[in-house]
């Protein structure tokens, strides 16, 4: 596509929300015109996201495999401000984008797509195109759901795109509040509840991001310039940062830039990991000769490194609640099962499809790169939240009576994976079990949007025609809708993590990763797959199988569920047989980060 | 086609592919293709046959005589593909000898290179001699079974069906069924062509989901669906245990091929340069030690706690003292953990093969329609576990056989037991075959490998065909299973009762019957082991009591069904034959039950064609182990080498041998034979001639026998010990979050509440209060001096004057202190 | 005995006490007027006094004089007005019946 990259990112971004406009000028009464606009949007993001894909493809195969740091964002940018350095245009086809927004806060406007967002980005806009078709039956003040849906998904796109902390905390919260309303006036009986429980904790976490932002924003980045210039392999990078020391005339020297805050953080990392292993081998064996080292090391720490290892954690600590709370990881997860049974079908859809994976995208995004010592000394605690959320989450779906709530702990325990396949850093001789941990987080994060949105709407799609949601009560679908009951199959057992369905794929890597990381973490991981079984079989029993004769004259499902559910349960078959469909584009930039972190703390 | 002969490997992906092909278009047909569904499953799965039949023919004339095949698989052992290390013996085996392989990539974390360990999973075909003999097996099998159930199924191609067990009227699904058939042969093919442990697993997997599909075929019945949760989930205890073993696996070898596997954990034979490695072909156990000049080595030891890995280049090691060191460079890994992987692995199979304690679940799957019991339940997935632990049998450390050994022994006679008293027709079948597959771990647990597949295969037949007859017996009574309702039937169905009467003498190892070949293999092998570890004399006592057990329920089940008096005379009266394409297939198998293990000579009992070819594929290892106490002699070629004379001096057996003057094949065979008449005679006596009244027996043996019906408990102890605790466990998290977190949530934003409210409460008294304070005040003083504001001009003014001569007066004053 | 600037301000003095006293205990309304005269009178006396005896304010004091008579002749008419009217809603020009203001 011969879009100029700045253009098609922006109206990514920007297209439901101008869709979002146009609903508003259609005049009462009009509510299947505000339907189909509302639907037109979606799909038009879908469209261009899909010229994005294309985009990315291209930019892959034009690099070439020689040079696979092109999958890595901040090859790319620095690559483009050496271009500005000498007065040239950036290149409009690296989907890079930078713009100077806010210049008295050194603000941007700094967008960019890698392997890890790209994923994300194609599963919002699908996942949001379905949710829009699944909205038809919403009858009450649909101007208003509509536009709220749209800004929704504005803002969801935004924070996978924004490469400028800033830029990534506005669209943050814009995604908060319509998903406040959705659930809180189309909701459930409960919804008030939910919604302001979903609110509250919600707003809890960006409260802590937005100190961690500041945090980092706060710290003068002109000693960083210096330890480059001292550095005869980082030309680049002291070349990109002298820029901005010039461009700052003698200031301090303050970044929202998430890219510029991955090199502080790596650069910190490597110091802090100098350090420790200069400290060791002295207290090991006092020789003068370690101790001059260690007095060596110690000063150049003092002086370089501006995330220290107290700061590091504090700062990650803060961030990984603010974004444990999105994923969610206990036990900051009891919003998720109230707002999932209240919110309304299609919003439990992009609830659990897309909304979860924003808590795993902040911690691959701002998280682990910024913070990278205080990850891999926290590690072992974050691989504990994420085996502890595996099994709670199976144990407690399984007791659940509401099938929303159950399918609503399910997801809890799938992002469990999440969690843990992230948290599984092993050193740098051994981190291909750390890169299939990652790559299984990512990979469980699109396999998990998908089967999660399937069931939510599976389970909408029963609500519409019994109007309740018990699963004692339920039974004998399979007889009375066949067609439905194969289909809610299919996704069920991709969710189970049967092998050849998309789940399966992101679990067994995670696994893979994590033996090698803690061998109780992965049996406990392993043994869980008992469980999972156990809940998903129960509850396929209790709902498609038996007989139960009040349900025989239920109505098949009709051509506009099914235009929901085939998408679903098409992607759900072919990402379980086929994973490098995926993995093709998404693994370079995911290993590429993890061979990244995994090199900042080792020891040269 | 030219590739396909070119690479025969693709022929046998052929075959795996037809039945995938065949569920594909089921599944987006449905319904609509009607009966032709059906026949187009059929059609799939004999041309898989087809194909493997013509493989079979290539791999006959292709594959190396025997004595070559063990030189060309020992070099390539020593050349390790994943190191790059391709040795000039490995590439004569490329091309159109056997064992065919070949692979592709499934997921690869490119950003290392692809030539890192642990990079990379694929997904591949290694055809071998077993794969061979398998893919025969399961397609013959299955082809018979597709075309069985084309009559069995056969009411469900009306439009509604009268289910009566659950009170239904339902929708036939004909197609349905042959879909999940299909389904199945593709997994099932899948698993035995795979080249590595994940692509197993994933085909594990498979087969469990479509036999969990197949048993809850009849959904609408209750019991139905729970058999099908229990097979399943059961079978997911196992695949958690498999999981583990594959990573250890994968962590120390990097990849999941199996040949890899083998190589990597084993010493190859020669070295890099060609020398020949002292302890060749097996594990080696090394403890890690310094010597006197601070270098280091491994030196072996039987007892060490690591086992060295051989990955890439290999040096074969320094005699130092009657001790072979190792250089210390090498990799290696933890002995326990060889342990748990083989114990993981193992696990997997158990739940698979229904062995001890994981076998509840295959009786209960009998609720399924009898064609898959017969092919899923009794020939093919069921087999897979004994398949793999044949696959990966080199992993396996010797602890490990003796537990698997172990387990099979006690299978094996825990499910004949159980059988004896059963009166359901398949639930007799299902017990017989859990206990069969124990005789063939057993076997391969005392390092029988031949004859344990040996048994696998002619099992399968027998089996098949068994439960084909109940179920032609079942179909023929319309849907009567209670043998107790029977009886007298071979008026009524005579086919189904002289083929049922083969499957009846080939599993109860008649001479001349497939089953007698294969069951002396077992028994002379548990034998040979024995005699050479008497400690361990069990795993003889078992199998050959079981042997007696086996023939006496086999008959017991023939002659209450087709012998005596009818004992209901509605079913009787009822009963007819089945159409011939149900009769048809049962006397196939029936031809193959007899004849399949028949070798030039049927009268030798060691004399098998069949065996000999396995033989053939047998691991290369398995004529080097030696050197453990566990070690065994492996197979009938070496019994034969060592002329049948291993008996050790000191084992208590030998005065047996030697007052009998046989070889152990002769007395374990002669034995085996022995138990295996009185079981059937005393049948004949309880059932037939009615000189045994089994009533009496059970009164004797009330408690017994009450036992026995309860399943010797393992039900009742699964429910309290795993399924009430899961519950439990459920509840508690549940409890937890409703009233701890939340609880804990809500108390929060109940504080908050209360707190705003004390916070209102203080900013109406004391922050308001002080601002209303000061207005009193204000007000008071405004009261006080309203007095003064008396609204009469006069006094106005007479208070002017006042003010100020006041003033006048304090400034006089003033200016006066100033001066 | 020269006449000084103190005697002017004594007659002064006495004229603006007795306007004072005149406006307090005059119910009058009229009455209270004049002594409104009396105490701007005063005043002008004293302006004038300091005109002719302090070189710096000869001008001044003198043009405040007049200011000071122009003033009086203004209030004198306004409230003159504002009696008229106080008397046509009252019927009287006693000054205490005018007690709306009272606190």
């Amino acid at each position: 596509m011969n879009i100029p990259d700045v253009w098609l990112l922006t109206l990514i971004i920007f297209v439901p929300s101008l869709f979002a406009l146009l609903v508003l000028l259609i005049p009462r009464g009009q509510e299947e015109w505000m339907r189909w606009t509302a639907l037109f949007g979606t799909l038009l993001t879908l469209v261009l996201t899909l010229f994005l894909l294309i985009d990315y493809l291209n930019l892959q195969d034009h690099y070439g495999t020689a040079h696979r740091d092109r999958a890595l964002l901040g090859a790319r940018a620095d690559e483009d401000l050496l271009l500005a350095a000498t007065h040239q245009p950036a290149r409009s086809d690296d989907l890079i984008v930078r713009i100077p927004w806010i210049e008295r806060f050194h603000i941007e406007y700094f967008l960019g797509v890698d392997g890890i967002s790209m994923s994300l980005v194609l599963l919002t806009s699908v996942v949001s195109f379905l949710a829009m078709i699944a909205s038809w039956n919403i009858e009450r003040y649909v101007k208003g759901y509509c536009v709220l849906f749209l800004i929704l998904e504005t803002g969801m796109l935004g924070t996978f795109l924004a490469l400028d902390l800033f830029l990534f905390y506005i669209f943050w919260e814009v995604m908060l509040l319509p998903m406040y309303f959705l659930i809180g006036i189309w909701g459930g009986p409960r919804r008030e509840y939910a919604a302001i429980k979903f609110f509250l904790y919600t707003l809890l976490g960006s409260v802590l991001i937005l100190l961690a932002i500041l945090g980092f924003y706060f710290t003068d980045l002109r000693p960083l310039a210096e330890y480059f210039k001292t550095h005869p392999q980082a030309q680049q990078e002291a070349q990109v940062l002298d820029r901005l020391v010039q461009r700052a005339r003698g200031a301090a020297v303050n970044t929202f830039d998430i890219l510029l805050l991955h090199k502080v953080g790596r650069e910190s990392a490597r110091l802090e990991a100098l350090y420790q292993e200069a400290k060791s081998s002295a207290e090991k064996t006092p020789s003068v000769e370690n101790q001059k080292k260690l007095e060596e090391v110690s000063a150049l720490r003092q002086k370089y490194q501006l995330f220290s290892r107290d700061f590091q954690v504090i700062m990650f600590i803060l961030l990984f609640i603010g974004f444990a709370i999105k994923v969610p990881v206990f036990p900051f997860h009891t919003w998720l099962p109230d707002a999932h049974v209240e919110a309304p079908t299609p919003i439990s859809m992009i609830l659990a499809g897309i909304l979860l994976k924003m808590g795993g995208y902040g911690l691959l995004r701002i998280a682990y790169p910024i913070c990278p010592w205080a990850a891999y000394e926290l590690a072992w605690w974050l691989g504990l939240f994420g085996v502890i959320n595996i099994v709670y989450g199976a144990f407690a779906a399984m007791a659940q009576s509401d099938f929303k709530k159950l399918v609503a702990y399910s997801s809890i325990s799938h992002m469990g994976y999440v969690v843990l396949g992230i948290a599984v850093w092993t050193g740098l001789d051994r981190f291909q079990y750390w890169s299939w941990g990652m790559n299984g987080a990512m990979y469980q994060m699109l396999a998990h949007g998908i089967t999660s949105a399937g069931m939510f709407f599976l389970v909408g799609v029963i609500y519409d025609r019994v109007h309740h949601r018990d699963l004692n009560a339920l039974g004998g679908l399979n007889n009375s809708m066949p067609l439905y009951s194969g289909l809610s199959a299919v996704i069920f057992f991709g969710a189970m993590g049967l092998p050849g369905l998309c789940g399966f794929v992101g679990e067994f890597f995670t696994v893979l990763g994590t033996w090698n990381f803690d061998r109780v973490y992965a049996f406990l991981a392993a043994m869980t797959v008992v469980v999972t079984a156990g809940y998903i079989l129960w509850t396929i029993q209790r709902v498609y199988l038996g007989n139960n004769p009040r349900y025989e004259g239920l109505p098949e499902i009709d051509a506009r569920e099914l235009t929901v559910a085939i998408p679903l349960v098409v992607l759900t078959v072919v990402l379980g047989v086929w994973p490098p469909l995926v993995l093709e584009w998404m693994e370079p930039s995911v290993t590429g980060l993890v061979r990244q972190l995994a090199a900042a703390v080792a020891i040269p | 086609m030219h590739d396909l002969i070119a690479d025969p490997g693709l022929l046998y992906v052929t075959a795996t592919v037809l039945p995938l092909v065949s569920f594909v278009l089921l599944f987006v047909g449905g319904r609509r293709w009607g009966r032709w569904g059906a026949y187009l499953a059929c059609a799939a799965i004999i041309g898989s046959f087809v194909l493997s039949v013509v493989g079979f023919g290539i791999y006959v004339q292709t594959a190396p005589h025997h004595e070559h095949s063990q030189t060309a698989a020992a070099s390539q052992g020593a050349g390790h593909a994943h190191a790059g290390a391709h040795s000039p013996a490995t590439e004569t085996t490329r091309g159109i000898q056997p064992p065919w392989s070949g692979s592709i990539y499934w997921a690869v974390v490119h950003y290392l290179g692809e030539s890192e360990p642990a990079a990379a999973l694929r997904l591949g075909y290694y055809v071998d001699g077993l794969t061979v003999a398998m893919f025969l097996m399961i397609t013959l099998v299955a082809s018979s079974i597709h075309i069985y159930s084309l009559g069995y199924m056969a009411e469900e191609q009306e439009e509604w069906v009268e289910d009566h067990q659950a009170h239904v009227r339902r929708r036939g699904r004909f197609t349905r069924f042959f879909m999940y058939l299909s389904l199945f042969c593709f997994s099932m093919l899948n698993l035995v062509l795979a080249d590595n442990l994940f692509q197993i697993f994933i085909s594990w997997e498979l087969v469990g989901i479509c036999s969990y599909l197949l048993i809850g075929y009849y959904y609408e019945r209750r019991s139905a669906a729970n058999a099908a949760n229990k097979a399943f989930i059961t079978n997911r205890v196992g695949d958690a245990g498999f999981i583990v073993g594959l990573l250890i696996l994968w962590t120390y070898v990097g990849d999941f091929n199996v040949q890899h596997v083998f190589d990597t954990v084993r010493s190859p034979a020669v070295d890099s340069h060609g020398e020949p490695m002292p302890q060749g072909r097996q594990f080696v156990r090394v403890t890690a030690e310094v010597d006197s000049d601070g270098h280091r080595y491994y030196r072996a030891d039987d007892q060490g706690d690591q086992v060295l890995l051989f990955r890439g280049h290999v040096h074969a090691p320094e005699k130092v003292q009657d001790t072979w060191h190792y250089e210390a460079d090498m990799p290696t890994m933890p002995y326990w953990l060889l342990v748990v992987a083989g114990i993981g692995l193992f696990l997997g199979c158990v739940g698979k093969s229904a062995q001890f304690p994981l076998h509840v679940w295959l009786p209960d799957a009998m609720e399924g329609p009898t064609p898959v019991s017969a092919l899923i339940h009794a020939a093919t997935m069921v087999a897979a576990g004994v398949y793999l632990v044949g696959r990966v049998f080199p992993v396996f450390v010797p602890d490990v056989l003796l537990l698997i050994a172990y387990t099979g022994g006690l299978t094996l006679f825990v499910a004949a037991t159980i059988a004896i008293v059963q009166t359901d027709i398949k639930r007799v079948l299902a017990y017989s075959t859990v206990s069969q597959l124990g005789y063939m771990m057993l076997a391969l647990g005392v390092g029988g490998w031949v004859a344990g597949l040996f048994h696998l295969l002619t099992h399968a037949f027998f089996k098949a065909l068994l439960f084909l007859c109940s179920g032609s017996v079942i179909y023929g009574c319309h849907h009567e299973q209670d043998m107790l309702r029977m009886g007298g039937l071979y008026a009524r169905m005579k086919i189904t009762a002289w083929t049922m009467l083969v499957g009846v003498l080939a599993i109860a190892g008649t001479p001349l019957f497939s089953g007698w070949y294969s069951k002396d293999a077992i028994l002379v092998q548990a034998l040979s082991f024995v005699s050479l570890n008497p400690r361990h004399f069990l795993l003889f006592l078992l199998p050959l009591l079981t042997a007696g057990i086996t023939a006496f329920y086999m008959f017991r089940l023939w002659l209450l069904t087709f012998a005596g008096e009818p004992r209901d005379r509605h079913v009787f009266e009822h009963a007819h034959e089945s159409p011939w394409v149900m009769t048809g297939p049962l006397v196939l198998l029936a031809f193959f039950s007899v004849v399949v293990a028949w070798g030039p000579n049927p009268f030798d009992v060691q004399g098998s064609w069949l065996e000999h070819f396995l033989h053939q594929g047998q691991p290369a290892t398995l004529d080097h182990e030696k050197g453990y106490e566990l070690a065994v002699v492996a197979s009938q070629a070496a019994t034969r080498e060592r002329g049948g004379n291993y008996l050790a001096r000191d084992s208590w057996l030998y005065p047996l041998f030697e007052k009998a003057a046989l070889g152990p094949h002769d007395l374990a065979g002669a034995l085996g034979l022995l138990v295996a008449a009185i079981g059937t005679l005393l049948a004949l006596g309880v059932y037939y001639w009615r000189v045994l009244d089994a009533e009496e027996a059970r009164r004797q043996f009330a408690r017994v026998h009450a036992f026995l019906m309860e399943k010797w408990y393992f039900d009742a102890l699964y429910s309290v010990a795993v399924v009430r605790p899961a519950g439990v466990v459920a509840r508690a998290c549940r409890w937890f979050d409703l009233y701890v977190i939340d609880g804990i949530v809500d108390n929060a934003a109940r504080a908050t509440v209360r707190l705003s409210q004390w916070d209102g409460r203080f900013d109406l008294g004391i922050v308001d209060g002080l601002v209303n304070l000061t207005a009193d005040i204000v007000y008071a003083v405004g009261r006080s001096l309203r007095a003064v504001q008396t609204g009469l001009l006069r006094n106005y003014i007479l208070f002017l004057a006042v003010a100020a001569v006041g003033l006048f007066a304090l400034l006089s004053y003033l200016m006066a202190l100033a001066g | 005995m020269t006449i000084a600037v103190e005697h002017y301000l004594l007659v002064g003095a006495v004229l603006f006490v007795a306007g004072v006293v005149c406006m307090a205990i005059k119910r009058n309304a009229i009455g209270v007027l004049m002594g409104v005269e009396l105490v701007l009178n005063a005043a002008n006396i004293n302006f004038v006094a300091f005109a002719r005896y302090n070189p710096l304010f000869v001008l001044e004091g003198q043009v405040m004089a007049l200011f000071t008579i122009v003033l009086a002749a203004a209030e004198a008419a306004i409230a003159l007005a504002i009696v008229l009217n106080f008397y046509n809603n009252h019927l009287t020009v006693d000054v205490d019946a005018a007690e709306d203001l009272k606190g």
